[in-house]
């Protein structure tokens, strides 16, 4: 369960793996922080968000785009989550710390690719970032 | 990757994936290219995107791909698709995240030899002249009224504040202004995203480059273009940051149940789309053209910034420190243009993503002073590597809905790039060949190693042997600043 950096000519791309789609949505989070090379300091905050979208995927994208402007309008980045998620719509609390620094900017979050699949015991999808 | 039976060769430097080769395309698909490019573009998901797109209701024929193309999201990197506005439809993915991404060219009179001894400090100060790199905050602090006029006026806003001379607006495609621009379809999140932002080159592969003009190929058009041989010139590549990528992500994600209301279907979620004559698309087109005057803009501040600088370095050493504006194009953008089309001429909302445009002579949207020589096509290569100034050809408003191809074209991704290569090694190779570069990043530099892109003297043969346009002048780097 994680994340894995898949190799792309342009943009990035990252397959994310996880038991529940709460999980799947944190490591999502993580695997953006990764490709931003972002340097993560201690947790100092806390936050609530609700967001509702047409389906899952909708609000995968949603959610990962939130959390971009948040680090790039107030240096922050979720370090852990406490999510609910059903029927498309999602809400919890999220903690989070400041960015000490980030290396490589996201432009945004695409859809390309992005399928969630539940198969056995694991979500997993891939998401392509615009670089 | 594309069945290599489906890709027909129609000349030298033309091919075509038929309407056939798909049950859904409407139709073909013609790609700009050499043999071996088209063999490199079918290794990933390039052409196939392409052929998503030939999928997409009311685009005309051909969509057409530049041999720079690679694999994107949606759209490929390097396609033109052109709308019909009675049945067509405009998708905010397919002009792209960095909405007005696109290059500014200023020309100089300053000889390479008399600058030479000058060439670190100039670096140096353009380094510091021009923020750069993530969540870097340009020097303009703009109210909202001002900001709002920026949007909506685009390079009319900085003429009015003395900003921008005539030449700077008039040598602007569209004159740096998409009319019909309107805040009311932009969201808070976007106007938060590029309130900081406006006078930044961001990060990525955008750049600010001092080359010189290493060879010459048309003495007439580079002297239209105001090129010297063995002069100074300044590329400026950049776009409408974080404001632009708010602005298509909000419609990105706006137009996923808009499909469903309109019947339409798509190969790819990126594609979503609005049919050109729905308020949803009215809506989108809006707030797309107040990113594209946001980078207009954008640009405009940067060349500022490196005037002052060249005036700094140079006053008094040289004769003329002076940069002059040749054109500014954009290379991610969504135009109302008309083209002449089975006799007729119509209307379209051509998409260009990673394509420039490239009108030929006579078109009336060029500045006077182009007209009998066509538009001035700017085409970075990668970093180390040459660029190339183009003249538009009167043949790519019959090929390729008046346009042309952006860049080299990546073919490595950026970690194999950061793989093979460590940023100081680059930096210090380049170096040895007389290139200064200025990284916010090292890692970030390794990603731009000229091996991760594709020859881009190979694409310039594909797109002037196909004569869309001819050759101008050749650029060689001397100093690059990153982010």
């Amino acid at each position: 369960m994680g994340f894995e950096e898949i190799d792309r000519s342009s943009d990035s791309a990252v397959l994310v793996k996880a038991r529940t789609l709460e999980e799947l949505f944190f490591q999502a989070g993580l695997a953006m922080y990764a490709i931003m090379d972002a340097q993560i300091l201690a947790e100092t905050c806390q936050g609530e968000l609700k967001l509702a979208a047409p389906d899952v995927e909708s609000l995968l994208v949603s959610f990962l785009s939130e959390l971009l402007i948040v680090a790039e309008l107030e240096n922050l980045a979720m370090c852990s989550s406490r999510l609910e998620i059903s029927q498309a719509s999602l809400h919890g609390t999220l903690s989070f710390a400041p960015l000490s620094s980030w290396r490589e900017n996201i432009k945004a979050v695409t859809f390309s690719e992005m399928q969630i699949r539940y198969s056995g015991d694991e979500y997993e999808t891939v998401i392509v970032f615009d670089l | 990757m594309i069945d290599t039976k489906m890709i027909h060769q129609v000349s030298d430097f033309e091919w075509e994936i038929p309407a056939g080769a798909l049950l859904e395309m409407n139709v073909p698909v013609r790609m700009i290219a050499t043999g071996k490019i088209v063999q490199q573009a079918n290794t990933d998901a390039s052409l196939r995107q392409a052929v998503n797109v030939a999928c997409l209701p009311g685009v005309e024929s051909p969509v057409v791909i530049m041999p720079d193309v690679h694999q994107g999201y949606g759209f490929p990197i390097g396609a033109v698709a052109a709308m019909r506005l009675q049945d067509g439809v405009v998708s905010p993915g397919g002009i792209g995240y960095d909405i007005n991404c696109g290059v500014r060219l200023l020309s100089s009179q300053i000889q390479l030899e008399e600058a030479r001894d000058r060439l670190e400090a100039l670096a140096q100060a353009l380094d510091q002249a021009s923020p750069s790199g993530v969540g870097s905050t340009g020097r303009f602090k703009l109210n909202a009224s001002d900001f709002e006029q920026v949007c909506v006026k685009g390079i009319a806003w900085a003429h009015k504040r003395g900003l921008a001379g005539d030449a700077d607006m008039r040598r602007t495609e569209g004159n740096g202004c998409l009319a019909g621009a309107s805040m009311g379809a932009v969201s808070r999140k976007a106007i938060e995203r590029g309130s900081h932002q406006l006078g930044t080159l961001g990060s990525g592969n955008h750049f600010l480059e001092v080359d010189y003009v290493e060879q010459i190929f048309s003495e007439a058009a580079a002297r239209s273009f105001g090129l010297y041989l063995n002069c100074l010139v300044v590329q400026i590549h950049c776009g409408s940051r974080g404001f632009g990528h708010q602005v298509c992500t909000d419609y990105v994600l706006a137009f996923q149940p808009v499909i469903h209301r309109y019947g339409i279907h798509v190969m790819d979620r990126e594609l979503v789309c609005a049919p050109l004559n729905s308020p949803e698309a009215e809506q989108y087109l809006s707030a797309m053209r107040a990113a594209a005057n946001f980078a207009f803009v954008n640009r405009q501040l940067l060349a500022n910034g490196c005037r002052d600088t060249f005036e700094q370095i140079f006053a008094g050493r040289v004769h003329d420190w002076h940069l002059h504006q040749v054109f500014d194009v954009a290379h991610n953008i969504g135009k109302m243009e008309t083209h002449l089309v089975h006799g007729k001429q119509q209307q379209f909302c051509v998409h260009r993503k990673g394509a420039t445009r490239a009108f030929g002579p006579h078109h009336p949207e060029l500045p006077p002073e182009y007209r009998d020589v066509g538009q001035p096509v700017l085409i970075p290569g990668s970093m180390g590597t040459a660029s190339w100034v183009l003249a538009g050809n009167e043949k790519s408003m019959a090929v390729s809905f008046g346009s042309a191809c952006h860049g080299a074209g990546r073919v490595k991704s950026r970690s194999q790039a950061k793989r093979e290569v460590r940023g100081e090694t680059l930096i210090r190779d380049l170096a040895r060949r007389g290139i200064i570069i200025k990284a916010g990043s090292l890692s970030g530099a390794a990603e731009e190693d000229p091996a991760a892109y594709k020859d881009v003297d190979e694409v310039i043969e594909a797109v002037c042997g196909a004569g869309i346009a001819r050759k101008v002048a050749r650029l060689r780097p001397l100093i690059v600043i990153k982010g």
